[in-house]
């Protein structure tokens, strides 16, 4: 039921943001045909403003995916259409992990087109060795290569986004519990909950630096190599167990019954 | 006789307001049962309870001997008052979905009813009216061989003809293994075809009868004891 569940998300998610995603990349190849042409005054303007528009359609996707998201969410769960989904004989459980793992695999889909997008109007050798030279001279003190880092980096997005998206189905859900006001208090809970997990993580990355004899390195000029290690592997184990809260949280919440309209 | 479904001292609060207080009743195998109330007598809400749309404050749902659960949820085919499909899909595409969760949908039986409404199987539910769109859920609900189908006012805000196709319909496919439990405030349009009344007034069951029997004992219509009663 659960691989039912995903097909139905994933297509219900996806079937505008395709278009967006169509028309990002191919403003982004126009662009790049454009700049490749003559450097005349009218086709510098062209490409400018095709680049821009790449820009807002970067923008559009990013933005248009969590909207989705979020729409889908409160739409299948909340409204009209709750009717269906709370009646489906399938469980609770199964409900939220199809709407989490659609979700990330929107977001991924949408996060690879904005890059390629970017890829398109600007690659190039000296492109590549500019940006590899950038990231090796951020991390240079860190003693750490630049694949490393951008491994790190990507690892720390995901988690940080599977955390959010967690959390933001778990406030929306807590807000549902209420008989009215319920956008407020989803948007209060939306924000107690970020307060709360970005609080926690850095009082535990202090605590470990300090554990660690690492504590003057996290607050010197530039954060020391074992401080930075620290603050990563803590704030990684801290968004992990967020995650697994927060699902396990909205789960009981979905669990105990929702009340719809 | 076994009871499809059992509703058993079941209260619900939204805030200060007991909006259903202390009601029991029961729909036997084979059976159509009315639960007829005015308007806000809280009879969407029972429905709700029973399809797990709403948390129940007290008593008790079983249906077939089950708390209501994913296993009853596979038994009862429910038909609320709202559009509930995707409007971005089209009348195939939801004849998939029903396909893909309901082990009990009977598709020939859907395009039988489809043709019957001399609807395309492509056309899209964004660009169907409300009425249209209500026909559709009435097709996909009534194709299930479910044990117990709850029907929440079919017959609201529909013209007579169209009254009369959903009538045709619901008795059409109803089977002698399977109940309905229909709601509604018209009460002279399913006055024919309902063996048992409940009646809701504020939340509280005033009357469970043998349709028939109310008949002869008051020598009157369901609708005018209805009347007389609420």
């Amino acid at each position: 039921m659960l691989k039912k569940l995903l097909k139905y998300d994933f297509k219900r998610m996806t079937r505008i943001l395709v278009y967006m995603y169509a028309i990002t990349v191919v403003l982004a190849g126009l662009t790049r045909l454009v700049n490749l042409g003559n450097k005349i005054q009218f086709v510098l303007i062209i490409g400018k403003i095709l680049e821009g528009c790449t820009f807002a359609g970067i923008v559009n996707v990013l933005v248009n995916t969590f909207v989705h998201i979020l729409g889908t969410f409160i739409s299948n769960f909340f409204k009209d259409e709750s009717y269906l989904t709370h009646t489906l004989p399938v469980s609770k459980t199964q409900l939220l992990f199809s709407k989490l793992i659609s979700s990330l695999l929107v977001i991924i889909i949408s996060v690879v087109v904005c890059i390629l997008s970017l890829f398109i109007i600007f690659y190039s050798p000296e492109f590549m060795t500019g940006l590899k030279g950038f990231i090796e001279m951020t991390v240079a003190s860190f003693n750490m290569s630049a694949g490393g880092f951008v491994a790190v980096l990507v690892t720390l997005l995901f988690i940080q986004t599977c955390a959010l998206i967690a959390m933001a189905f778990t406030a929306i859900i807590k807000a549902n519990t209420y008989n009215e006001k319920r956008i407020l208090y989803g948007l209060i809970w939306m924000f107690i909950y970020y307060t709360a997990i970005s609080v926690i993580n850095i009082v535990l990355s202090v605590i470990v630096c300090a554990l660690s004899g690492n504590l003057a390195g996290l607050f010197a000029e530039q954060i020391s190599q074992g401080a930075l290690l620290c603050t990563i592997i803590v704030i990684s184990v801290g968004y992990v167990a967020e995650t697994i809260f927060f699902c396990y949280y909205s789960n009981k919440l979905f669990k105990k019954g929702v009340n719809v309209d | 006789m076994t009871d499809l479904l059992s509703v058993k001292n079941v209260s619900k609060s939204f805030g200060d307001k007991k909006v259903v207080d202390d009601v029991s009743f029961s729909v036997p195998k084979g059976k159509i049962v009315g639960l007829l109330g005015k308007n806000g007598s809280g009879k969407t809400t029972i429905l709700k309870m029973i399809n797990d749309l709403l948390t129940v404050d007290q008593g008790e749902i079983l249906i077939c001997g089950q708390k209501v659960s994913t296993k009853t949820k596979a038994l009862v085919s429910f038909l609320p008052e709202r559009t509930y499909l995707n409007p971005t899909l089209t009348v195939k595409q939801t004849f998939d979905f029903f396909e893909d969760f309901y082990s009990d949908f009977d598709r020939e039986k859907a395009q039988d009813l489809l043709n019957d409404l001399g609807l395309d199987l492509n056309a899209r539910l964004a660009k169907m009216s409300k009425g249209m769109k209500e026909k559709i859920q009435l097709v996909l609900v009534m194709s299930r061989r479910a044990s117990l189908y709850v029907l929440d006012e079919p017959l609201g805000g529909v013209d007579p003809s169209t009254r009369d196709y959903i009538m045709q319909t619901i008795l059409k496919n109803f089977g002698e293994e399977s109940s309905i439990l229909i709601t509604t405030h018209l009460i002279s349009d399913v006055e024919k075809i309902i063996d048992q009344v409940v009646f809701i007034d504020n939340g509280k069951i005033i009357l469970n009868r043998d349709a028939e029997e109310l008949r002869e004992e008051q020598n009157a219509s369901i609708d005018e004891i209805f009347r007389r009663t609420v």
